[in-house]
């Protein structure tokens, strides 16, 4: 599989880190309204379109000299263009 | 149909916006064990009615999109709308894939509600964690829940799998693959030889792209970071 880990112990800080964190996010959370239609987005995929889009990927990556593959050691900057759509007085965000 | 009007009035100087400057911090907070680094190139205001109410996949949105647009692969296009709608149903968002790119570079970008920006009137939505969510997508993540207990799942192999999206924030961990006949397991992490220990206390309902309440999210798994690396790597031109 491509995404094993490498390092075991960033797990178990991950770990550590969803277990210290839970019992607070809870107690807030208690009481929370909840929207009938929950969270959605539109990105659900069949799995047959997931597979043919890993194949895809699978095939770059393999073509790619593994020193040339991802490092971590840079920070990259995302430059975001952020375009508010407004009407009749609603949708500014301020 | 009518023109739409579309007035333009760029901030000066972009980010001053607090509830803006909020919402990037979350972003860059939530993604701050991958390597990218979010910041505010632009702010445009744009007044059109038909735009407003958006559907995945309409003539409205391609309009959208085409006409404000700007910058390439690695360039985040984000749109904040009134309402948004996509197979038939109320979104909070949606997002295009990397890989979608080249196809549809014109349609690429991300689409939510303004009312999920932090301070926003959507409760338990309001945090700023829709958007996390949907740059998720943009750089290469599916939903944990993506094809339930069986196959392949999300592609990473340190998120439990789940049945369904879970909502809320439940007091305890839906295990809802751990029955008979199912191939994924519910939790589990990779070691380095790349043997797999099994575990019982890493709930996707706690990860970004999972559908839980905004404050109930706080976590990428370092499989996913390794993913949208190489995905935004290879299709975006970042690192590159």
């Amino acid at each position: 599989m491509l995404y094993r880990l490498p390092v075991a112990l960033s797990a178990l800080l991950s770990l550590a880190a969803v277990v210290v964190a839970t019992p607070a996010s809870l107690e807030r959370l208690y009481g929370l309204e909840r929207r009938s239609t929950g969270r959605s987005c539109g990105s659900h995929l069949t799995p047959e379109a997931v597979s043919q889009k890993e194949e895809a990927f699978a095939s770059r990556l393999a073509q790619k000299p593994a020193a040339n593959r991802v490092s971590s050691a840079t920070v990259f900057t995302v430059s975001i263009h952020l375009h508010i759509i407004t009407f009749n007085g609603e949708g500014d965000i301020e | 149909m009518t023109d739409p009007l579309v007035l333009f009035s760029h901030s000066d100087p972009p980010g001053r916006d607090p509830r803006i400057e909020e919402q990037l911090d979350v972003l860059n907070n939530d993604y701050s064990r991958s390597d990218l680094l979010f910041q505010l190139a632009g702010t445009t205001r744009i007044e059109n009615e038909e735009w407003f109410n958006i559907t995945s996949g309409s003539t409205q949105e391609t309009d959208m999109k085409t006409s404000l647009r700007v910058g390439d692969a690695g360039i985040l296009n984000i749109y904040t709308v009134g309402e948004a709608y996509g197979d038939g149903d109320s979104v909070l968002g949606y997002a295009t894939f990397p890989d979608e790119y080249e196809a549809n570079p014109a349609l690429d970008g991300v689409v939510l509600l303004y009312t999920t920006f932090p301070g926003g009137s959507l409760a338990p939505y309001n945090l700023g964690r829709t958007l996390t969510h949907e740059i998720g997508h943009w750089v290469g993540l599916y939903h944990t829940f993506q094809g339930g207990c069986n196959g392949d799942g999300d592609l990473i192999d340190d998120t439990p799998a789940e049945a369904a999206a879970t909502y809320g924030c439940p007091t305890t961990n839906p295990d809802t693959c751990s029955g008979e006949g199912h191939d994924r397991k519910s939790t589990f992490m990779c070691s380095p030889s790349g043997s797999v220990t099994y575990l019982r206390s890493l709930p996707a309902i706690y990860n970004f792209m999972d559908y839980t309440d905004d404050s109930c999210m706080d976590n990428f798994t370092p499989g996913q970071i390794i993913r949208l690396q190489e995905q935004t790597s290879e299709y975006r031109g970042i690192r590159t």
